[in-house]
């Protein structure tokens, strides 16, 4: 801290008092002390899951015209500021498409996640997390519709259709907070945009509702969860040195 | 930084914008436009009837264009055109010409879920065209099926 001052009030190279005023002498920044720096390495794990879903599959477990059931285990590892994060979660949904009138669709399938997140609080002591990243999502799912197609002059027609293999790729810039609540239990939520689906596999039909993702379309595609975490320290956290005047 | 972030909460509340629009019932329509051989200019004429699958229609209307739906049930759909028309010779002479002609096309179909509200669609795509009964030229000029009023197949008449 004290060189750092002293870095701050010379920032320009100095002139000696008796020297001629060509001669000049340079004095060199000095570099900021390390404990300062967030160095490289692994500090702790981070595992939980995501509350919305969870609630979701209560709440509609039993709802035949709207189903869903799923369970997503979310992960990071902390090196830093940087923290590599890794998503895993399974889904299954059924649904009538305009109530009822157009049939209905069902999907089931898993999925993951990975991708890094920056952390742009650099100086908290426990280690909250406001955050940006970056994922790349994949999931491999079957899907099946009964479809019912009203044609204004050729008349209607119903068509069960199945992907039975079906996989999609995508991306998804991501921002949130993680939370210190209490020892080593953390809350904290994550905002997803996510864009660029690719599908393959799709031959029925087209892909309609990808899991991890949502409804396959152009655009962005907007996400959000709510997750707890069990935090797991591997290595014991360095905390900048303080200087005490005495 | 503040005016990154809000670039970003933009960038992020616009997915919420993304609800798509339901297709309207009359999205699969082929337009043929009838040209003059000679001058390469609309050719106006009297369709008496059209006959589409198993549909009829009778008009009386004189029109230089007509679009008519493809059947997405099946890849290709037969037009049937009964139809007079006043054609002007080499010697600029009006000749009245009725006849019966046939143009068949085909194209390929995509199922379609497109929201839980819209329901279902079958999407005709790649438009071909298959057979024309047409004494002249019968050329496809656009394989996109819409609403909109875009010539697919041009007929000299």
């Amino acid at each position: 801290m004290v060189s750092g001052a002293l870095a701050q009030v010379q920032p320009e190279p100095l002139t000696a008092g008796n020297a001629n005023a060509n001669d000049t002498v340079t004095v060199e920044r000095p570099k900021k002390p390390d404990s300062l720096k967030e160095k490289f390495y692994l500090r702790s794990f981070r595992v939980g899951t995501d509350l919305i879903s969870l609630g979701k599959t209560v709440v509609m477990k039993d709802q035949a015209s709207n189903y869903f059931s799923g369970l997503e285990v979310n992960g990071d590892a902390d090196f830093g500021k940087y923290y590599f994060a890794v998503d895993v979660g399974t889904s299954a949904r059924a649904y009538d498409l305009h109530y009822g009138d157009s049939g209905n669709y069902s999907n089931s399938g898993n999925y993951y996640r990975i991708g890094i997140d920056i952390n742009l609080l650099k100086k908290d002591p426990d280690r909250n997390m406001f955050f940006f990243g970056l994922r790349f999502g994949h999931a491999s799912y079957h899907e099946s519709a009964n479809l019912i197609t009203v044609n204004h002059y050729f008349g209607a027609v119903t068509k069960n259709l199945t992907n039975n293999s079906v996989t999609a790729t995508w991306g998804e810039l991501v921002t949130g907070l993680r939370v210190k609540v209490w020892k080593e239990f953390w809350m904290g939520y994550t905002a997803r945009m996510k864009f660029l689906p690719g599908v393959s596999g799709d031959t029925a039909f087209k892909s309609f509702d990808i899991p991890g993702y949502g409804r396959n379309g152009e655009g962005f595609y907007w996400g959000f969860n709510y997750q707890i975490f069990w935090r797991i320290p591997v290595a014991k956290q360095k905390r900048p040195v303080r200087f005490s005047a005495k | 930084m503040r005016f990154l972030l809000v670039c970003i909460v933009a960038l992020l509340l616009s997915g919420c914008l993304s609800q798509p629009d339901c297709p309207g019932p009359a999205s699969n329509m082929a337009q043929i436009s009838f040209k003059n051989n000679r001058s390469g200019k609309a050719q106006a004429i009297d369709i008496s009837m059209l006959e589409f699958g198993s549909k009829y229609f009778l008009t009386a209307d004189s029109v230089s264009s007509v679009s008519i739906p493809v059947n997405p049930f099946t890849t290709e759909t037969t037009f049937i055109i009964n139809y007079t028309a006043i054609l002007k010779s080499l010697a600029n002479i009006d000749s009245t010409v009725t006849k019966r002609d046939t143009i068949t096309v085909g194209y390929s179909v995509q199922n379609i879920i497109v929201s839980t509200d819209c329901g279902a669609y079958l999407l005709c795509k790649d438009l071909l065209l298959k057979y024309s009964s047409f004494k002249n030229e019968a050329k496809l000029v656009n394989n996109q099926l819409s609403t909109r009023a875009t010539v697919n197949i041009t007929i000299k008449l």
